[in-house]
Parts: C-alpha cells; structure tokens; sequence
C-alpha cells in the first residue's frame, strides 16, 4: 500500500485546496491581464478613430465656414427678406378702413338699389353711415340685411325719420368680423 | 522582515497581488478612458451638429440666392428703410390719373408707431369723383408700393358727385443691424413668405425705388446693411 509521505517542514506545506487556489487565481491573473490589455488596446484604437474623425470634420467645417462667408451677401439679402415679409404679414393683418369698407360694399351690395349714401364714416373698427332709402321695400330689405349679415357684430339705429323724399337711416355699425 | 508568513499564505499573496493591481489599472485606466472618450464623442457629436447646420445653411444660401436678389429690392420697396411721404405722394397722383377723380389737400404726417418698431407717415387727402370711381381708388391703394393701409374713410354726398376725406398710412422700418453669426441656422423662405413675396412683386412700384446698400468687403461686418 503506497505511503504518503511529506517530507517538508510543516511551514512549507501546501495544502491541496491552496495549491488549487492559487492556480485559479494565478489564471484569473492571465485571463484579466490579456482582458486589460485588449481593453486598452480597444480603448486607444476608438480614441484615435475619433480624433481622426472630429479632425475631419473640423476640417470640413473650416471649408464651410469659407464657403458660407463667401456667401455672406446672400445671407445678408435672406434676413432682410424674411424681416420685411415677417413686418409686411403684420401690417397686412391688421385691421384697415379698407376692409371695413369692403364689409361695407358687401352688406350695400345686397341691398336694392334705391338708397342714396348721404355720409359715411369707416374706419377700423366701425362705420358710421347716414342713409336715404326711399320705399318701404328697400327699407325692409335693408333692415334685414343688416340683421342677417354676420359682417358687423352689433348695428344701432341712431335716427331714423320719414320725409317727402323717403327714409333717413343714421346706423351705427361696429366690430367688423375679421377676415 | 520576517512577517512570520506560512508558505502557504506567501503562494495566496504571490497570487493576490497581480490580480489588485489588474483591478486598479482597470479602475484607474477606465476612469481616464471613460473621461477622454465621452469628451471626445461630446466633440465629434457637436462637429457633426455644425457640419449639418453648415451644411444646410450653405444650401439654403445657395438655393435661395437668386430669389433673395430680387426679392430684397421688392421688400424693400414695399417696406422702405426711410420716410416714404415722397414716394407715397407720388403714387397717390399716379393713381388719381388712371381714374376720372380730383385729388387735392395732399399732406403727410410722420407718427412713430413704437409698440412693433414699425413707422408710418400718415397721409390724408380729399378725393372728388363719383362713388364708384373712389371706391376703385381705394380699391387701387391695397396694390402699391410702398404697403399703404386705409385707416380712415369719411365720405359726403354733393349734389352729383362725392366727396371723400381719406387717411393713410404708409410703413417704414429700419433695416436689421445684425446678422447671425456664422454657426447659427438660416431658414428658407415659407410657403406663405414666397406667397407674400408674390403679391409684393405685383404691387405698383412707385418712380423712385430705394436700394438696400448690402454690399461689403469679406471681413466680418459688424453693420452688414450698411445704415
């Protein structure tokens, strides 16, 4: 039967367990060091991509920048336009006497016509309109038409008188619907 | 020094001590690396965003030149640098003589309109003629150049004819002092922008067209419009 023998001091034994142990960690060692190593290797190889990268863009840039300098006129030309549109788009959609009177025109223009424009006065934001209207007809058709007509929100009848020549209205139209 | 080690601890620390300083070059190397790579990627990404709004300004600027040329002197008809009493005096005499009224008591009125860094000169006048022959002169004022808006209509029955007392305003507004800077996104023009274009091309021009002074060296600008 085959003894087992050791020999060696008992400070310089290596129980089995430990001996496995330490070979685990000896290639644990290897294992991570060649891990390190690609790690870094991978590491630099993308830094450098990337600074070869970003170079040429910057480079790039540069030639656009040159480029975009050289058209500086044009860009100059672009601001302006797009200013005075940006400032014409305003004006244009503010409220005018011009589309008051074309309310005006509108609500008239449905209107038969035996009347006769006496004064009026347009602006903005109202008109005040002094009318002569001469049958009851056109009366009737008038007045209708101004309550049905959306143009105006609210319409006042300031004076209203009958005479040989007919009616006179004195009306009060305001708020115009924008358009 | 003896630190009085058995063998077989020696063996464990022989073994230990390679893996801690793999540990902490992992630790220090991916600190460093994690730092140098996000900064770069940071740059890359930022030169990339540059390149792309250079990139597309640069074709807007070239794709645009040509409407720009002429749509710059158009916009700035329409909307002068400069007090336009004289130019919106002439177009009113103008359009007095494509229709059978009298126009007379010509007078202008500069008023600053703060609130939208917009001005006006105020125009008013007296129209004589029949209803529909003013109403097409009014009609006629909505299509010239300089934009001119009606604020004020007041019309008075004559015997066989109208009178009308009308008050205009005519806008102007200083050029931009400023253009963006070189990095910074310039938009083509809208669909609605190129449709306002349009109409402005069709308004009457007036006889006396203001030119935008745009041109310049090639350095840096700081006053590109020149005023």
């Amino acid at each position: 039967m085959p003894a087992n023998l050791n020999l060696l001091p008992d400070n310089l034994y290596v129980s089995k367990s430990v001996s496995s142990t330490v070979k685990t960690l000896k290639a644990l060692n290897v294992i991570l060091i060649v891990i390190f190593i690609i790690f870094a290797v991978g590491v630099g190889a993308y830094f450098i991509f990337e600074k070869i990268t970003l170079s040429g863009i910057q480079t790039n840039l540069t030639q656009l920048k040159s480029q975009i300098k050289a058209q500086e006129q044009s860009e100059t030309k672009l601001i302006l336009l797009k200013d005075r549109l940006n400032k014409v788009a305003s004006i244009q959609n503010s409220s005018t006497a011009s589309k008051n009177m074309d309310n005006l025109t509108t609500l008239l223009n449905g209107t038969s016509q035996s009347f006769e424009i006496s004064s009026a006065n347009v602006s903005s934001n109202k008109i005040a309109l002094s009318l002569k209207i001469y049958s009851n007809e056109d009366l009737t058709s008038f007045i209708n038409n101004v309550k049905s007509s959306a143009l105006f929100g609210t319409a006042n009848l300031s004076t209203f008188n009958y005479g040989a020549g007919g009616y006179s209205l004195d009306l009060n139209l305001d708020n115009p619907v924008s358009k | 020094m003896e630190l009085g080690l058995t063998e077989q601890n020696k063996e464990l620390l022989k073994s230990i001590w390679p893996l801690l300083v793999v540990i902490i070059l992992f630790i220090v190397v991916g600190k460093i690396a994690v730092s140098q790579i996000t900064a770069i990627s940071t740059q890359v990404k930022d030169a990339k965003k540059s390149q792309t709004v250079l990139t597309t300004k640069l074709n807007t600027l070239k794709s645009t030149a040509s409407i720009t040329e002429s749509g710059s002197e158009v916009a700035l008809t329409a909307l002068p640098k400069s007090n336009p009493a004289i130019m919106i005096m002439s177009q009113l005499k103008n359009i007095s003589s494509q229709y059978p009224v009298v126009i007379s008591n010509i007078r202008s009125t500069f008023a600053d309109n703060n609130s939208s860094n917009l001005m006006f000169v105020s125009t008013a006048f007296d129209l004589s003629g029949k209803p529909e022959d003013i109403m097409s002169f009014i009609k006629a004022i909505d299509n010239i150049a300089p934009i001119t808006v009606i604020q004020k209509i007041s019309i008075t029955s004559n015997v066989d004819f109208y009178t009308a007392n009308i008050v205009a305003q005519t806008y102007y507004t200083p050029l931009p002092s400023t253009i963006p800077s070189i990095t910074q996104p310039v938009n083509d023009l809208t669909a609605a922008e190129k449709d306002l274009l349009n109409k402005l091309s069709a308004l009457s021009q007036p006889m006396v067209i203001p030119q935008a002074n745009t041109s310049g060296d090639t350095s840096i600008n700081p006053n590109p419009f020149g005023i």
